[in-house]
């Protein structure tokens, strides 16, 4: 109980339900309204997140074990970090019939750390779904086309594709805001003090909840370039 | 009258509701069909064939036998570990993609000596100690081969312990997906309980454990409720 009041503190975004019941006393459909405010978004607010929890957990094929590392750490070691935007995905076997491997490329709109790259990448993970087969995949995020992304890179490997530096911090969900058009880094990050772009003043130690594209990117040039 | 009826059921609901979020989980997916499966062996014990190369150094066939052992004393489940059979030529990022067989039900180890082959799957040889892709029928949830792979290249790193990461792959290969429970620190963004003792966190949670990784080793009840509810003796 406490974890999940501790998420409820935390949670900004399903500040003001209501929550109604119906009954059908006198033979009409009757609207119940809380009249304690506070209980029933109480009451909504552990419904929504804990179906949320729930589909999280669904779906689950994950199985890698991993050091742990903060996001700073997974930029300080990542040879490239780029903003890129999803073009395709592709599952398929390998040409000896052994492994399942999905190919997925993006189109690279700006350079945070590194050189300047190619136009396109492509990332070439092990796992993926071929048919009724599938084989499970590590703790990468599932990107989808045209969903725009961070990626943290590594060297390439052998066969000349990029590894991501870390699977849980190396890719970074972006979420466009709907009202105001501006892209959001919503996946949690440890370690990087933000700063509104060209600022120095720092918006907090760490980021742990959505933040402005502009300001992440100008934060991570800023903690990886000390 | 209806109020307090209504938040008691409410009140029950949200009881009910932890007990489901935190506890062991069980790899699975959805089907067309909307429903989801879940992964295991249809007819354990699965028998494994190990890369004759070495891990970090030494003969890593020990390593899987302790693996082995902790997974086959759980009470009341059935015996998942079969037989150990040595394969005929070492395991490099220059033959592994032909080396293994991915569809004779024999769970293939892989001794990743210098990380490259982890590297050659996408992922850091760096920060990744160990995988397990599981082969499945996407349909029934039936595993039909396994991979395991283990990182010999982090044996000297700090905070990381080979045996401890060789029996949380093999629970992946029996179809045990990763716990929240054991999110210590903020560095991970898993979900998990509030801090608790690290001899407790599970085998399963997807971190190492930086006080003493040693620790991963025995598994805990987390673990064990898990395999057994997956595989129970009768």
């Amino acid at each position: 109980m406490k974890q999940i009041c501790g998420i409820l503190i935390n949670n900004k975004l399903y500040k003001n339900y209501e929550l109604y019941f119906y009954n059908n006393k006198g033979g009409k459909n009757n609207k119940m309204l809380f009249s304690n405010k506070k209980i029933a978004n109480f009451v909504a607010n552990i419904l929504i997140i804990s179906l949320g929890v729930l589909f999280v957990n669904c779906s689950e094929t994950y199985a890698t074990r991993e050091l742990r590392e903060t996001t700073l750490d997974t930029a300080k070691r990542s040879e490239n970090i780029v903003l890129a935007r999803c073009i395709s995905s592709e599952s398929k076997w390998n040409d000896e019939g052994s492994l399942i491997f999905t190919y997925v490329t993006f189109q690279i709109e700006d350079t945070i750390k590194g050189e300047d790259a190619e136009d396109e990448i492509t990332l070439r993970l092990i796992g993926g779904q071929v048919g009724d087969q599938i084989l499970s995949a590590p703790d990468i995020p599932n990107i989808n086309e045209d969903e725009e992304v961070i990626l943290f890179l590594g060297p390439k490997n052998k066969a000349g594709y990029p590894t991501l530096t870390n699977m849980k911090n190396g890719v970074l969900r972006i979420y466009t805001d709907d009202v105001t058009g501006q892209g959001n880094v919503i996946t949690p990050t440890t370690g990087i003090p933000i700063y509104k772009e060209n600022s120095s003043k720092a918006i907090s130690g760490t980021q742990d909840s959505k933040i402005l594209l502009e300001d992440f990117i100008y934060s991570l040039k800023e903690a990886t370039n000390k | 009258m209806n109020k307090i009826r209504y938040l008691t059921i409410c009140f029950f609901v949200v009881l009910l509701i932890p007990s489901v979020v935190y506890s062991y989980d069980i790899l699975n997916t959805q089907t067309p069909s909307d429903n989801f499966v879940f992964f295991g062996w249809p007819d354990p014990p699965i028998d494994l064939i190990l890369d004759p190369g070495t891990l970090g150094g030494s003969d890593g066939r020990a390593t899987v036998e302790t693996a082995c052992n902790v997974w086959n004393s759980v009470a009341n489940t059935q015996q998942l570990c079969g037989n150990l059979f040595a394969g005929s030529e070492d395991i490099t990022v220059d033959n592994f993609d032909s080396a293994i067989s991915m569809n004779d039900g024999i769970i293939d180890v892989i001794f990743d000596e210098t990380g490259a082959i982890i590297a050659e799957f996408g992922l850091s040889p760096t920060i990744t100690l160990g995988l397990s892709s599981t082969l499945v029928n996407a349909l029934t949830g039936e595993i039909v081969d396994v991979l395991m792979v283990l990182n010999g290249s982090l044996l000297s790193s700090s905070g990381s312990d080979l045996q401890s990461t060789t029996v949380h792959e093999m629970g992946h290969g029996w179809g045990l997906a990763h716990t929240p429970i054991g999110g210590i620190n903020n560095a991970s963004t898993t979900i998990g309980l509030e801090p608790i003792d690290p001899i407790r966190i599970p085998t399963m949670f997807p971190f190492n454990i930086p006080v003493n990784d040693a620790f991963g080793i025995t598994l805990e009840i987390d673990d064990e409720v898990g395999i057994s509810v997956r595989y129970p003796r009768n």
